[in-house]
This record gives structure tokens, sequence and C-alpha cells, in this order.
């Protein structure tokens, strides 16, 4: 018997095998089973042996072919240019809703990552310290009589008894920001920033070296010859880098130093000393560092100049290191009768407190403002999201038939899925990119239009946090609008059934798309109102009357060197002959020179004055106010009204001591009394009479800390000092003001810089900047805080236009039959377009409703930033709610045009 | 194409081909594999798994003379190619270095 090939049947069944692989397995079976039936097994046996063997053989191969096609993740990843590439050319389809799509998500992103990014720069991202969880602020809250409550800093006994007996700290130094002047090198004069620290400050903050060494004990002991360390950036700015400049002298305006070292790059203050000027914290930075060279054994002083930074031990909390300050404090009076009394300490309400350093250096409004804003831009967002939701529900219907059909053609719900999910994450990580493009591109903007008294601003840069936010956001944004079309499905295979007429959306998706456009009305709502009370704030501040007049004023300061003008006399000299030589500059109308400019150098520090002849009785408080000087010219150049008179030069001449006060001062001073003619001083209440100021100008109201505080109390000392020989100092570093007849005094600069160089060479000429720019910077925080609420907010009225645009539109072609039945009827074409407009007006007025709640719930959030404005303001929430209805009238104009162009006719036959 | 280790199959296989002197074909290998393992694998496993392997380049295959046990057609030859010497002597030493030393696996072989 030869059986030369399988027998039929078996060949029958192989069909049940691959074909790739039927013949291979099938010979190699007949070959096996002749050896078999060889070796003596029985032909049914071997037959049933090859029918089984055959079988199994199927269910082997198929399970492993299997296996090969999905060999599942493999192919995903394989599958998945293909599947972008189905994704990119659905969306190019339809390139309208994408474009529309595209702009309204990077819009939206664009402009939140940018926000975001600010304040992850400034409120979110740790100080550049070494563990600076750890670092604290110490300072000594205080609310002095005629100058309100302000946070002092630390007096030199301070700094020494809390190094002594304070327990919560493993270190603790203190600063304070000065400015000098430096020449010399063929370099331009030019001013630098100087912090003079103690030695313990840079071992607080865990500061390097980065050529030669940081300050030792050595360096910082009283009488030691002044040694320096630059910063890294002013090495690398003045030196160049020079790694030789280690044991070189740098001459400054107050004599020579020898440089022992440069500190590591990024090595810089928290914030500027107690008593400097916070007019610009966005760029500050220190150029020279100092030893302060305090004296543990000098008798103690009330006097708070310098800024107190400490590190708190492991474990040890903020407030239990205040505690223990606290009892520190209290002994004060008994360890320093000379500089505190108990007296002092409850009138001043005189106070300790430990605050984390990022706190402090933010300030109590800087981070809620800054999330204010990131939420109102963030809703712009929210609002940009519901339109292409919306966008996408109505893509989703016009292709729902579409899907039906494949859906009944075989294709599986998981790829359907997997496509709408990949079109949608291609479209908004996309936009999402273009996003991050934008922010980045218009962050420069946006920081040149920020306030300048913003601190950390300088070092703005995106990090990943925004980055975060934005990759998030996208994603999410793609999964949820590609899930969209997918609850869409069930409804498609009904729309399958029903007739090709029956496509209209069914009342629930109605209900979705109108909740989600009266969702962007409310939030509309919320940002108009918003910044409406904030455009209304703004417009009290601008109406405030500051006092002064800024216009043609330009405003610069100089720095003398000491060594060359080492008494006040000296540098009043100087001054008079600058003032001479400006005066005769053409345009020039009036020049004058103050050590404080108002609305920039007030509010950081006080000193005590007495009245002549009427001592403080023991329940008046002792007023504490911002002293300055002023040269004869100086209220005319500024254009601050006086009664009376003003010093001038034959004042200085004679020395007959004259000064001028505010009217609030001269309130709290001699309540209902001419002040004219009194004595004022800082000396004490007992001086003899050749030691009071006279009064002999009186100013009515002078907004000098800001223009939404109240009437500052101030006086203006003439540049005679009442000691001699007077104190030096004072007249080093004056501001001067020059009252042009121009209309951009700035212009005024290079003839100004020339006059000073002609008279001293090595006298720098300092932000030369206009009284005006002086004025808005000011109230830059509310005005740029007003920008940016209205942008976000014009950009959510458009957005809900476009939004309610959309929906009317998509009802009216929906509705086309109705309306030509309608029309057919006998309806007018002015009902039509009520009815469409009504349709219309009727979203936004529940929109409008739901925003207005929101809107009086909000409120609060924007109080603090409000001047003169009731944050409940029904004028700003009636036009913000006629705004919005009216935007909703207009954006049914089009589709109510349309409405009334249905052709009955063509209408009723589809 | 990302390296992957071989499966057990793989290597059952390959080990088998090695086995029969580095040139076998399906029936002999399913034939090794019965004899030394007791596992009988169906041809139907065995193909694919072949011609995953040749195209993995660890194999190659070639048609021999037509065999009267055959009905006059050809065998497909199955030869190991040095890629797959160094792929099952990797996954070998892989499973050896892990299997070394252990007293579970010892004493299952004992008993």
């Amino acid at each position: 018997m030869h059986e030369s090939g399988p027998p039929r049947w078996a060949r029958a069944l192989s069909r049940v095998l691959p074909g790739a692989y039927r013949a291979e397995i099938l010979d190699d079976l007949i070959e096996e089973r002749r050896a078999m039936t060889e070796a003596g097994r029985g032909r049914a046996a071997s037959a049933l042996w090859l029918a089984t063997q055959i079988l199994r053989s199927a269910r082997d191969s198929r399970h492993r072919e299997r296996v090969m096609d999905n060999s599942s993740k493999l192919e995903i990843v394989r599958g998945f240019p293909r599947e972008l590439r189905h994704a990119a050319r659905g969306l190019l389809r339809a390139p309208s809703f994408t474009v529309v799509a595209f702009l309204l998500l990077s819009l939206g992103i664009g402009a939140t990552a940018a926000m975001s990014t600010v304040l992850e720069s400034v409120v979110l991202r740790p100080l550049a310290y070494q563990d600076p969880g750890q670092l604290v602020s110490l300072m000594h809250p205080a609310a002095a009589p005629g100058s309100g409550e302000r946070k002092w800093g630390l007096s030199v006994a301070g700094y020494f008894e809390f190094r002594r007996e304070a327990r919560s700290f493993s270190e603790l130094g203190v600063y304070r920001t000065s400015a000098y002047a430096i020449a010399g090198d063929g370099a331009p004069a030019e001013e630098i920033r100087v912090a003079a620290v103690t030695h313990t400050f840079f071992t607080t903050i865990g500061a390097r070296p980065h050529l030669g060494t940081l300050f030792s004990e050595q360096e910082d002991r009283p009488g030691a010859p002044v040694t320096v360390i630059l910063s890294h950036p002013f090495w690398v700015r003045r030196y160049g880098g020079d790694r030789n400049v280690v044991g070189r002298t740098l001459q400054t305006s107050v004599g020579s130093r020898l440089i022992i070292g440069v500190a590591e790059p990024g090595v810089n203050l928290p914030k500027p000393g107690p008593f400097a000027s916070t007019a610009n914290l966005s760029g500050f930075g220190v150029d020279v560092w100092e030893p302060l060279r305090l004296d543990p054994n000098a008798q103690a002083q009330n006097n708070h100049a310098y800024t107190g930074i400490a590190r708190l031990k492991p474990s040890v909390s903020a407030s239990q290191a205040e505690a223990e300050l606290r009892t520190i404090v209290s002994r004060f009076p008994e360890r320093f009768p000379s500089a505190y009394s108990e007296r002092f300490v409850k009138s001043y309400n005189f106070r300790v407190s430990v605050t984390p350093l990022k706190d402090d250096v933010l300030g109590p409004t800087v981070a809620r403002s800054l999330w204010t804003l990131f939420g109102a831009v963030a809703f712009v967002l929210v609002i940009a999201c519901a339109n292409v939701a919306n966008l996408c529900l109505i893509r989703a219907e016009a292709r729902s038939r579409e899907a039906g059909i494949r859906s009944a053609l075989g294709a599986a719900r998981g790829h359907l899925a997997r496509q709408y999910l990949t079109e949608g994450l291609l479209l908004t990580v996309t936009a999402g990119a273009a996003g991050m493009a934008l922010a980045f591109w218009s962050l420069p903007w946006l920081l040149a239009l920020a306030p300048e008294d913003v601190p950390r601003l300088g070092s703005t840069s995106m990090g990943w946090r925004t980055v975060a936010f934005a990759g998030f956001t996208s994603v999410a944004a793609g999964l949820a609008f590609g899930l969209i079309p997918l609850t869409r499905q069930s409804a498609a295979a009904d729309a399958l059934r029903a007739s090709g007429r029956g496509l209209t959306s069914s009342r629930s998706q109605r209900l979705v798309r109108s909740g989600l456009v009266v969702g962007q009305v409310a939030l509309a709502v919320v940002l108009l109102a918003a910044s409406g009370l904030l455009v209304r704030s703004v417009v009290a501040l601008k109406n405030v009357q500051p006092g002064l007049n800024p216009n043609g004023v330009l405003a610069f300061e100089v720095s003398l060197p000491f060594d060359k003008y080492p008494t006040l006399e000296s540098a009043v000299q100087f001054h008079r002959e600058l003032q001479e030589r400006l005066q005769a500059l053409p345009g020039v109308t009036r020049v004058g020179a103050s050590t404080a400019m108002p609305l920039r150098d007030y509010g950081t520090g006080c000193a005590v004055v007495f009245r002549e002849a009427r001592p403080y009785s023991a329940d008046e408080r002792t007023p504490c106010v911002p002293i300055a000087r002023a040269t004869p010219g100086f209220f005319d150049a500024l254009g601050i009204q006086v009664r009376g008179r003003t010093p001038d030069w034959a004042d200085v001449d004679s020395r007959s001591q004259a000064a001028v006060i505010t009217q609030a001062l001269a309130d709290r001073l001699w309540p209902g009394e001419d002040p004219i003619g009194k004595g004022i001083n800082s000396n004490g209440p007992n001086s003899p009479p050749e030691m009071w100021y006279r009064i002999v100008g009186v100013i009515p109201e002078l907004r000098a800390y800001a223009l939404d505080q109240p009437p500052a109390e101030v006086v203006f000392y003439a540049v005679t000092d009442l000691r001699t020989p007077s104190r030096a100092g004072d007249m080093h570093g004056p501001i001067y003001t020059v009252k042009t007849t121009l209309a951009d005094p700035l212009v005024l600069a290079p003839a100004v810089r020339a006059a000073v160089a002609e008279l001293n060479g090595q006298v720098p000429v300092i932000r030369p900047e206009r009284m005006t720019d002086v004025v808005d910077h000011s109230m830059a925080r509310a005005s740029f805080s007003m920008l940016l609420l209205s942008l976000a907010s014009a950009m959510a009225i458009l957005l809900s236009a476009v939004g309610l645009y959309g929906v009317i539109a998509y009802v009216v072609a929906q509705r086309r039959s109705e309306i030509g039945i309608r029309m057919a009827l006998g309806a007018r074409v002015a009902q039509l377009s009520r009815w469409v407009v009504g349709q219309s007006l009727a979203l936004a007025a529940a929109g409008v409703a739901i925003g207005a709640v929101l809107a009086l719930l909000t409120a609060r959030l924007v109080e603090s930033y409000l001047f003169q404005v009731d944050p409940i303001d029904p004028l700003v929430l009636g036009i913000a709610v006629v705004t919005l209805l009216g935007v909703a009238a207009l954006a049914a104009l089009a589709p109510a045009r349309r409405a009334a162009k249905v052709d009955p006719v063509e209408a009723l036959r589809q | 194409m990302p390296r992957h280790n071989l499966g057990e199959l793989e290597q059952l296989l390959v080990l088998a081909l090695l086995r029969l002197g580095g040139e076998a074909y399906g029936a002999s290998i399913r034939a090794e594999i019965l004899e030394r393992t007791g596992r009988s694998i169906t041809p139907g496993a065995i193909y694919p798994t072949l011609d995953r392997l040749e195209a993995r380049g660890l194999l190659r295959s070639h048609m021999g003379e037509p065999t009267a046990e055959r009905g006059g057609r050809a065998r497909r030859h199955f030869h190991i190619t040095p890629a797959g010497l160094r792929e099952i002597k990797r996954s070998w030493r892989q499973t050896a270095a892990l299997a070394s030393g252990l007293r579970a696996l010892k004493a299952d072989g004992d008993a």
C-alpha cells in the first residue's frame, strides 16, 4: 500500500489552516503519519491523530498569527504616524473649524501661559538661596504717629542682642543699602548700588565666593579699613571678568576700598534695605558689598536702619522664633534705657516680627494680585475652551452620519475613538505649542508694561510649572474634545435609522451647547465687572491732586564724592552753582533739589520731631515723620503750593534755619493754630532757641507716599544744619527737579550732563526721568491690573460674541424648514428677526443673570486694589450687563438676516 | 526592529535545531522536542515561529531535494545563522544566570 499524498478528507480539513503554511504543515503531518503506520499503528488511529493534529495546528497558528498581528504596543507605535496623518487630514478637511479652534486655543493658552510665567517667577519659585525655606526676615512693626503703621528694620543694639540671646536661629545677619559713585579707570563716573552687610549675612544666606574671600569677622570690626566684594555681574560689567581684580583698589566717591573678593553669580539681597526706595524692585541688584563694621559696645540708639535676615534652626518655626524674640524685645527698656522707653514701646506699638523671607519679599499684595490676574486670564481660557467644545459638538453632529456608516460597516468603536482622540490631541497640542511660543514672545512686552515695584520681576523666565500647566491643559482639552464625538455615537446609530431629515440635534445636545454659551457670558460679565471697577479706580487715582505739578519737570540725581565735598556747606555750594548753570539753560524756568522725591522716596523711614516750647504731654504720642532737605527753588520747580514763603538763598546765607511743613503735620502739632513762625526740630524738646528750625511756609496738601494714601505729614528743612560742624552727607545725593517749558523735558538730559561735567567730571547724573513718569509709576500697579483685566474682558466679550453667533447661526440653519413654514404662513421678516435675536438674548440673559451673581460674589477679591470705589458698584455692573446683552443682539444680527433670506419653497422641499 | 529576547517556544525551536546539528526541517525539529521534553508541538505552532525567527535573521531556510516520503515534494530545511547563535547564547546565559544556585530548582531536579 503506497499513499503518495494526503487523503482527500485531510486536504479538505486542512482549509482551516492558514494558507501560508497549509501545504508545509500538511506535508509534515502526512510524513509523520506514514512513519506511524509503518511502525504498526492502525489506520483509524492514525487518521484520528492526523485530524486532531490539523485542528490543533490550526488553533496554534491562528493564535500565533494574531499575536504577531497585534504585537500590540508595537503595532500602536508603528500605527501612530498613520493615525496622525489621518487626524491631520481630518482637521484639514474642515479648515474653518480647525483655524478658529486653533486660534481660540492658542490665544487662550498663550495668555494664560504668559501670566502663569509671571506668577511662577514672582510668587511660586523659591528664593534663590540655599534652603530658602529656613530663611526669615526680622523686622520691627511700629505705628508711628504721623507716618502710620510701617515695618522698621533692626537697630544695632537689637542685632547684637538677638545674636547673643536668641536660640531659634543658626545664624543672623543685617544689612542696609546705599549708593555711591565710582570713577577712575578711565571709565565714566557711574553710580553703583552698595549693600553694607555684617559678616554673618553671607553665612546666613549660604553665599560663597567666586574669587578671593567673603567677609570674615576681621573685616567687620569697627575701625577696620573698608574692604569690598564685587558682585558677579558688576565684576563682569566693570572689569570684564578679570581674575586679577582681587587685591586692587576701587576708587569711590566716599574713598578707596580694597577689593578682597568676587561673590558667586546669583548672590544678591532679597530686597532693598529698610530706608531705601522701593520704587524699582523688579531689577534690584547689588553691585558692591561692604562690611557694616558695627560696634557691639556703642551706646544703643533708637535707629532702625538695618534689615535683619536669619536662618531658622531645623524644626524651629517662624512663629516660635517670633515668640522668643518678643520676650527679648520686652526686655529692651531695661537693657537699653537710653534708646527704648516703656512709653515709646507703648505709644508706637513697637513690636518684632519674624516672617518667612519670601512672604516678606513679596509683600502683602503682590501674590494676591498676580493670582487674581492669573484667574482672570484663566477665565478667558475657559471661555475659549467652551467655544471650541461648542464647535466640536457642531462638527460631531456633522460627522455623526459618517461615524454611523463606518460603525455599521464594522469599524470598531475603539478604532473610531482612537481617531477622534488623535484629532483632538493633534489640535490642542499644536495649539498649546503655538500658545507657548506666543507667551514666550509676548512676555517681554508684558514685562515692559509691568510696574517696577514688583519684586523678582527682573528674573522672569518660563519654568516647569508653566510648561506643565500648558501641557496638562492641552492634553486634557484634547482628550475632552476627542471624546465629544463619541458621546454622539449612539445618537449616530439612531440618526442612520432615521431618515436623512431626522438629523436634527436632540434636545439634550442643544441644552449642552446653550449651557456652554451661558457659561461664557457669565464669565465675561464677571471679568467685565472686575475690569470696570479697576477702570473707575484708576480714574479716581488720576483725579487725585498730588499737590505738585509734574508737567515739564525733569528729575535726576547726582552723587557728590565725599573727599571733594566733605561738609554740608561745600555740597550746598556745588548745588548752588549747578542750579545757576541749569537755570541758564534754554527752556528752563526753575531749578531745585531735595533729598527725597514725593511719590517715590517716601514711606521708608521717619525721624521724631519736637515742637518748641511745648513738650509732648504724657498722653500725646511723639510723632515720627519723614524729613527732607530742600534747596531754594525746589517747591517752585515741582509746583508745590506753599502758603507763606519758601526758603531762599538769603536764608541759607544767614542760616535762618527756615522750614516748610505740610498742613497735615501742622494739624497734628498745632491743631487750630497758625504754625508759621513756630519752631520744630529733631534734636530734643528742651533745645536752646538757636537749635530750632523756623516754619516759614505750609503746604496745604502733598501726597508724598502714594496717590491712594492720605495727605502726608512731612517736613522740609532748609539746607543748613542746626549743629556746627554740620552733619555731612545730607546733600550728597539729592534729586534735582528742573521745571521746563519743554513738551518732553527728557531732551534736556544731555545739556544737564554737560553742565554737571563742567562743574565736576566725577559727579554722575543718575536716572534722568520725567516727573510725569514718576507719577505714573506710583499708580503703575493699579494701571497694570486694569490694563490686563481690560484685555482679558475684551477677549472674553469677543469670545462670547463668537460663541453666541455660533449657536444662533446653528439654530437658524437647523430650523430652516420651520422658518420656511412660518414664512409660508405669513410671518414677516421683522417678526423672524425678532425671534432670532430673541433666542440670542434669552441665552445672554441667562448668562448675565448668573454672571451678575458671580460678580457680586467675587467683588471682594478685587476690593483691595480699588481706590474710592465700592466693590459693589451698580453702575459698573449695569454697564457689564448692558454690554453683554448688546453683544448678544449684535451676534444674532447676521443669523437673523440669513433667516430672513430663507426661501420657504426651497426650505420646505428639503 | 527593536530587539527583544527569544520567547520560550523560540528557544525550544532553536535549541532543537542546534541539537540536530544546526540543520533540520519542521518534522525533525518537532520529533526532537517531543523526544527530549515530552512536549508535542503542532506544526501549526512551529512554522509561524520559524518564519518569524527567519524574518529576524536568526534562521535561514532553503528548499531541499524532493523526497519520496513527502510524495515527491521538497522539504524546507532550516539552519541557524551566526546572529541566531548569538541570540540563543544570550538568552541561555540570562536564564542560566538567573537559575544558578537556586535551591528550589535543584531540589525539584533531584526529586
